[in-house]
This record gives C-alpha cells, structure tokens and sequence, in this order.
C-alpha cells in the first residue's frame, strides 16, 4: 500500500514536470498560442496534418509559419483565422469557426488543398487575462474533398441528363420513336410515332407492334429482323405500316436493342423515318421502267416486222414492175415505159429507206467496243471504196493525220464512210471537187475533221442538220434519204462525243467530231 | 403436182406468194432448177422433208439437192424447219441456203449456228433478187459437190 502511494505521489508530481511532453504527444490536433500569437507548442498530429516541424514553428508567429496560398487570390484563411483569434482575445470566450479552407505549404513550396474545423479557446490566469490561446483544429480535408468529389460527379451526371434530354428532343422532334419489350409491346411512343400512325399514345402503349402491320412484308422479313435484334444486334430495313385509318405508309427503321448487363436485349429502341415519297416514287420509276421496257420491246418486234413485212410488197412492185417491162415493154409506149422506171425506182428508195432507217434504230442497241484506231488507212480504204460508189467524179484528197482514234471500229468507219461520202456528192458538180481529211489532238480531245469545197449549206438552217429524214438539198440536185448524218451524231453521241459542222453556201462545209481522249 | 414434188431437184421454202414466183421466174430464166418444188410454210416443207403426213408416200432418201428455205412463215418457221433438218443425220447434208427479207444479227447468228449453208437478203430491186436467186440456185445445185447421203 505504501509503496502504490508512493508511485502515485511521484506521477502526480512528475506530472506537473512532464505536462508538455505529455500534451504534445496526446491525440488531436492542437496548437497553443501566446497572446502576440506566437506559437508555444504543437501537438504531433497537428504538426503531421500541417506538413511542418516542432523546431521550425514553435517560438514563430502563426502567420508567418501560416501564409496564404499566394496561388489561391481569393484565400481567406489568415483573415478568418486573424479574426477569430482576435474575439477569443477580446472577448475571452471560446469562437467554433466556419469550415475553414487554410492550404498548407509542402517542402518544396508549393500547397496542398486542406479543409478545417478550428475551435480557439481562450486559458484565463487568475486575473481573468488571456495567457494562451488553445487553437484545436479538426482536419476535414478528406470528406470535403470526397463531397467536392460528389458535386462534381452529380454536376457532370446532371449535364449528361441533359444532353441526354436534349438527344432525346432532337431525336423526338426529328424521328418516329418507338420503344417495345422483347416481345413487341409498345412500351413508349413519342409524338411523330402517334402522329403518322394515327393512334392515341395511350392506345400504342401495352400494344403490340402488330397493331401497325400492314400486311405487305411475308412473314419470313419480321422473322429476319427478330432474329437480328434478339441476337443484340442493330437491325436496319424499310417497312411498310399501316395506320389507324388504314393509309399506309412507309419508314426506314433502325432497331437497337439496349442489352442488360447479361448482355441480353431487354428492350428495342426503333428510330424510323417516314420514307413513303421516297417509296411511291420509287414504285413509280419501276412501273416506269417496266413500261418502257415493254414499249422497247414492241418497238424491236416492230422493227422486226418493218424490215421484213414491208419489204416484201416492195419487192413484188418493183419485180412485177421489172417483169411487165421485160415481157410487155414492146406493147407499151415510151410514156409507158418510163412510169414503168419510176414505180421501179420509186420501190428501191423505198427499200434504201426502210434499211437506213432500221440501221439507224440498231445503233442504240448496239454495244461498243472501243480500240485504238490508225486514222490513215481507215481513211484511204474508205475513200478507194467510195471511188467505186462514185464512178466518174475526179476529186482531190489530201490528208494531215496526226492523231489516233479510240473508238468502234465498225461504227467510226460508218461516220467516216459518211462524212467522206457526202463530201464527194456534195463537191461533185464543183470544177475541181477536193477533200481533205485531218485527225489532231486539242486539248485532251480527238477532233476529226473533212472539209470539201462543194456546195455548202445555209447556216440559218444548222439546226436541221443531223436531223433524222432532215435534208438541206433537193433530192434532184443531190439525191440523199437524210438518214447519214442523223447516224454520224447517234454513234459521236455514244462515244461521249460531239459533232458540228461549218458551211459557207457555195463554198464548202466542213464537218467535226471531236472524242474524248481516255 | 404430188408426183412433180417427189422428184424435186430444188425445193423452195417460202410463204410469200409474190416472192415465190419472182424466185422461180429469176432460177426458170437462167436455166436452173427444171424440177422445182414450192411448199408455202414450215409445216409442209417438215412433212415433204421427212416424209410424213400428206407426203409419207415419199422416201427421206429422195431428198432435195439444196433447199431455198424462208424464215418468217406462219406455224413452223424457218429456223425451225432448219434446225429439224440440221440435226438429223439422214437429212443434214442437204445444203440449206437461207432466203430472207432482213439482216437481224440474231437471225443470222442463230442460223450458222444451226448449220446453215448460206445466208442470203433478199433485195428490194428486182434485178439484184434475182441475180441473188439465180446465182444460189447456179452455186449449190451445179457447182458445188454433195457429199452422197
């Protein structure tokens, strides 16, 4: 017993010596000041959360251990703290303060964000006078910036809703919406969606999709999409609807399924865009499409049947005709004789004509092949073989060639023989008919030209000029069926090129076409 | 005029009358053809050729040396009857030379393709008609050598 007394009395008296060990080791963070706000001593844990030393701050001023953060300018710490200390003193009560930002200086300079909680509690003498400030703080760091870590995440949250909300209104305003379970009930429709289909929100709403089906897709084309969407995957297809009244209508439709966390499709998402006018003029360019290949047809097997049907009393007139000169001629008189010629005549023009004509209708149906093509001997052979056709006209031909053609060989010698061909009829009455042929590359194209100095055309009528049947002379002066230069500009056409022509009445003409170089 | 067709040495496939008779008239002027059969469609020349129905007292082997064979007739055509004639050995000797009033590509295309021996337009003037006539019928009945069927 004695000996515990003793222990005791020791410790109590030991206690009054070790008071400051034992306050600076205690938990809690606390500072105590003198009066001036010198600091006199500093727990552990405080000098742990203010990042400093006991040597470097006891026996200094609490500013000037405690500045600013020079970097934060709108700091308020040194003031709020100033002023608190400064009613503890006055007022010797004790001041909680408001939650207080005070950063704190790290070695090497530069702060850390720190959050207290100060508590200054004046420590009276006697005679009532402050001899110490008692300034215990609480460090709340951590949970304000857990909290400002909140605000943060509940601000971009709430401006994630709202883009999400604005999307939604875009997509609203723009598109019909429509959402189903995995079953097909309408689970949402947004404005569009009752608008075009005539229903109430509150009819499509706990329907099944079914309620718009039209009828017009077989079975197997919803099947497709199902499959499509319950495997999770977008689904994208045009549907025809039908609405409340029964007006259907079509929209291209985007499925997407939205996919639990078992990545299982949980609900649709349908974005559809009405299409119908895209459609119906759709459907109306193959029913278009449809009669013209008919009327095509019809015109083949006309021109079938004009090549052989009308030939054939052509042939009888001009045979009997033939015949009845052969055989009677010596019953007829000359006047007889010559009807005779023009009705044998008239058939065979006939017959040039029907033939003109179903090769110029054949050039659309033909396909082309292009090659590259040597102008000069393409030009020679044909002139020698005109020669024959014209027997009897002397004409002078020159050529400057210095261009190849790429074209179709059998068609390019079709507008050449032409333009050749015409050249020589038309220079045939001139003294000294002459003809020159060139061939030249000009700015990426091929131009052809044949020039005569024969009877030439009035310009005022260029616009009849490659017309079909379309002639600028007289069948007496120069016979012609106005079929040839309607064939020039058909196969120059097809080549992707063009054909022109300058004439000076009584002077010549020339005649161009210009091909493309690729 | 049965037992003339039987030993006809020409045979004329040809639906058009008038046609029909500026042929004959253009092979009679230049001498050719003293035995000339003239059938007016393709079901006819198919019966005269084979023998059958009204002509099946005729024998396949007493076949013509050329057939002039027409294309547009009315129930069997041209190309059909040439076709049946091309693709029987005891017939597809006989020269077939193709007698038409146009030059459709398919037409023609279709006819060498079935085998046929000449293809031939028929013109619009009369002397060329029967130039053309005369100088078919002068070819393949005088000039050139048949196998023996």
């Amino acid at each position: 017993m004695e000996l515990k007394k003793e222990i005791q009395d020791n410790g109590i008296q030991n206690f009054a010596v070790d008071h400051k060990s034992i306050f600076e080791s205690l938990p809690g963070l606390y500072l105590i000041l003198l009066p001036d706000l010198t600091i006199v001593a500093a727990r552990d844990p405080y000098l742990k959360a203010t990042l400093t030393k006991r040597e470097d701050i006891v026996g200094k001023n609490l500013f000037t251990v405690f500045p600013d953060n020079p970097e934060e300018l709108d700091s308020t710490g040194e003031l709020n703290l100033g002023a608190s200390l400064k009613y503890v003193l006055k007022l010797k009560k004790q001041h909680r303060m408001a939650l207080q930002r005070y950063d704190v200086r790290q070695a090497n300079g530069t702060f850390v964000k720190k959050y207290w909680q100060p508590l200054n509690s004046p420590l009276l003498n006697s005679s009532n006078e402050v001899v110490y400030i008692i300034h215990a703080v609480e460090d709340v760091t951590d949970l304000m910036l857990a909290e400002e870590e909140r605000k943060k995440h509940e601000e971009e949250n709430a401006r994630i809703l709202k883009d999400l909300s604005d999307l939604k209104y875009a997509i609203d305003q723009s598109s019909i919406v429509g959402i189903t379970d995995q079953r097909g009930i309408i689970l949402d429709a947004n404005e569009n969606f009752c608008r075009i289909s005539g229903y109430e929100r509150d009819e499509l709403i706990g329907s099944s999709h079914f309620i718009i089906n039209s009828g017009y897709h077989p079975k197997s084309y919803f099947q497709e999409m199902w499959r499509t969407i319950a495997s999770g995957k977008v689904w994208k297809g045009e549907i025809k609807n039908r609405a409340k009244g029964g007006k259907e209508y079509w929209v291209e439709t985007t499925i997407v399924p939205f996919l639990n966390e078992m990545g299982k499709p949980y609900q649709y998402f349908a974005i559809r865009t009405e299409t119908t006018d895209k459609k119906n003029a759709e459907e109306q360019l193959y029913r278009s499409n449809e009669q013209l290949l008919a009327v095509n047809k019809e015109l083949e097997s006309f021109s079938y049947s004009v090549s052989h049907d009308l030939r054939a009393p052509l042939r009888a007139i001009n045979g009997y005709t033939t015949i009845l000169k052969e055989d009677y001629a010596s019953v007829l008189d000359e006047e007889g004789n010559r009807i005779l010629s023009v009705i044998t005549n008239s058939a065979i023009v006939m017959g040039q004509l029907i033939d003109e004509l179903l090769a110029f209708s054949r050039l659309g149906k033909q396909k082309l092949v292009r090659v590259e093509l040597d102008v000069e001997p393409i030009v020679q052979t044909i002139v020698s073989e005109l020669k024959d056709v014209y027997r009897g006209i002397e004409f002078k031909l020159s050529t400057n060639i210095s261009a190849k053609l790429f074209a179709d060989n059998t068609m390019i010698k079709l507008v050449v023989t032409n333009l050749i061909s015409n050249a020589i009829k038309y220079s045939s009455k001139k003294a000294e008919p002459s003809i020159r042929v060139s061939c030249k590359l000009e700015n990426g194209e091929t131009i052809f030209a044949v020039e005569d100095n024969g009877a030439g055309f009035d310009m005022k009528y260029y616009n009849k000029l490659f017309g079909v049947f379309q002639r600028l002379h007289s069948n007496t002066d120069f016979e012609g069926t106005g079929v040839g230069l309607a064939i020039v500009e058909r196969i120059i056409n097809k080549h992707g090129g063009k054909v022109w022509a300058e004439s000076i009445l009584d002077q010549g003409s020339t005649f161009f076409f210009s091909l493309p170089n690729n | 005029m049965d037992t003339n067709l039987k030993a006809a040495e020409l045979l004329l496939v040809e639906d058009n009358a008038s046609d029909a008779e500026l042929i004959i008239r253009a092979l009679k002027k230049n001498f050719i053809g003293n035995s000339i059969a003239h059938l007016k469609d393709g079901e006819e020349a198919l019966e005269y050729i084979f023998a059958t129905g009204k002509y099946s007292g005729r024998k396949i082997e007493d076949c013509p040396k050329v057939i002039l064979l027409d294309l547009k007739m009315p129930k069997v055509n041209g190309l059909e009857v040439l076709k049946a004639i091309k693709s029987d050995v005891r017939t597809k000797a006989i020269p077939v030379i193709v007698m038409t009033s146009s030059k459709e590509d398919s037409d023609v295309a279709e006819c060498y393709k079935l085998g046929v021996n000449s293809y031939v337009v028929k013109p619009v003037n009369f002397e060329n008609f029967s130039k053309a006539a005369s100088e078919v019928g002068f070819y393949w009945l005088l000039v050139n050598q048949t196998a023996n069927v």
